[in-house]
């Protein structure tokens, strides 16, 4: 192991893990992975609000994926992730926002309200899709008329690492139908011919489970 | 300082905000931080302003504040702060040092990501709708309190606090922080006494003239006291 490896802290399932995943691979940074499993009583001392992703880089500990990957972006200026142009710069951390705050953490609350029980499985996965529905319909507003590569230009850039894995969890997790979303669904197909974000997917992380199992 | 209708100058960016709404709050702090003269333009969310046409153009996510400067529109508080940080450097609300600056992106998305959109107008609207009428209120209670503990802990073991969050000057993490404490005390009737240094917090934001100007009931939207 080199020393002074950046250590990730990371949930093969998780979507906020899965971005920061995209960026370290993207900007070429080799790091080592450690899973975090459901409700580890240790993990409450890397990150007090005991989310993944953390990201441990020597004696420095960051959590939270836009505050990891706005601080990547800082350190390694290999394969910059927001633009000079503050137009620019704005929508991709608009569109970021939408994916981080309204549509993943509510996700995540009808979760909690099956497990506590408060909410029917039925009711729980509707609102699930509500919610992504809601985030895709205005993101695909945003960037109507959008013919490049990318959402934001024919250069991956910080939307682009939001909006693979939210991308991913609708399709594999909560059945979207991504032809709603003709522009997410071409950016989605260009993402996943990419290296960075194909070794990324939560499926060829060490903590998934094997196939057929 | 925010202009009212009617009165904008040429040239001056206009904010889209309600009143009561901390998301409008955080973008008011930051502009008032930073010396910008904005022209206000209310948004009635219990009205459905939101969902007016016009406002759909200027975000489709029909969220409040939307940032309209020149030719950019921007609908979202995160980008609206960061947009203001690179167009208005001085004073800056972020450090140069990447550690503190990540420090201060982590702490406001806790409550961008973590506490706000958990308790937002929609969510609890659903709540009392499909839970129970009156089940908001104590949601609202655990996710702010669940919140304000990371937080807290975050901050005692940083060792990071100054008189402001992380350091001795205003910077990101206040401008997230104090709406949320602000609502969680006037709104949601938090016991402050479990989180120390949010409280503390609480007390110099009350005292900072960039946020106190930011203040709900100091907006022009704001009902008036009877």
């Amino acid at each position: 192991m080199a020393v002074g490896k950046p250590v990730l802290y990371s949930a093969w399932i998780s979507s906020c893990s899965f971005r920061v995943r995209i960026a370290l691979n993207l900007k070429g940074v080799d790091y080592e992975y450690r899973a975090v499993t459901w409700n580890d009583p240790d993990y409450e001392k890397i990150n007090p609000i005991k989310y993944v992703p953390a990201l441990v880089d020597g004696d420095f500990v960051v959590s939270d994926s836009l505050a990891i990957i706005l601080y990547l972006e800082d350190k390694y200026s290999q394969h910059p992730l927001l633009p000079q142009d503050l137009k620019k710069k704005a929508i991709n951390l608009q569109i970021a926002n939408i994916v981080c705050s309204s549509i993943q953490p509510l996700q995540c609350y009808a979760v909690i309200g099956l497990l506590d029980g408060r909410l029917g499985s039925d009711e729980s996965f509707q609102i699930v899709r509500t919610y992504i529905d809601k985030g895709f319909r205005a993101i695909e507003k945003l960037l109507e008329g959008c013919d490049s590569k990318y959402a934001t230009g024919d250069e991956i850039q910080l939307a682009d690492v939001f909006l693979a894995p939210q991308i991913h969890a609708g399709m594999t997790r909560f059945q979207i139908d991504m032809s709603k979303y003709p522009l997410l669904e071409r950016f989605y197909k260009a993402y996943m011919e990419i290296p960075a974000f194909q070794v990324a997917v939560p499926e060829k992380q060490p903590d998934a489970p094997s196939p057929g199992v | 300082m925010a202009e009212m209708e009617g009165t904008a100058k040429a040239g001056r960016p206009r904010l889209y905000s309600y009143w009561r709404s901390s998301c409008s709050h955080r973008a008011r702090i930051a502009l008032n931080f930073k010396g910008v003269e904005y022209e206000y333009k209310a948004v009635n969310l219990l009205k459905g302003e939101q969902s007016d046409p016009e406002f759909l153009k200027l975000n489709p996510m029909k969220f409040v504040p939307a940032l309209v400067d020149d030719d950019a529109v921007i609908g979202d508080s995160y980008a609206i702060a960061l947009y203001l940080e690179d167009k208005y450097p001085s004073p800056p609300l972020l450090p140069q040092d990447p550690k503190k600056k990540a420090l201060n992106h982590q702490i406001a998305n806790i409550v961008s990501s973590g506490i706000q959109p958990l308790h937002n107008l929609t969510v609890l609207r659903f709540i009392d709708q499909k839970i129970g009428a009156g089940e908001s209120v104590s949601w609202t209670q655990q996710q702010i309190e669940r919140g304000f503990t990371a937080i807290e802990n975050l901050i005692q073991l940083k060792g990071c606090a100054g008189k402001y969050a992380t350091g001795d000057e205003v910077q990101l993490a206040d401008v997230f922080l104090a709406p949320q404490i602000f609502a969680a005390i006037e709104r949601t009737k938090i016991d402050m006494s479990n989180y120390p240094a949010l409280a503390r917090l609480h007390d110099e934001y009350m005292g900072h003239p960039a946020f106190q100007a930011a203040l709900p009931d100091r907006q022009l939207d704001a009902p008036s006291s009877t």
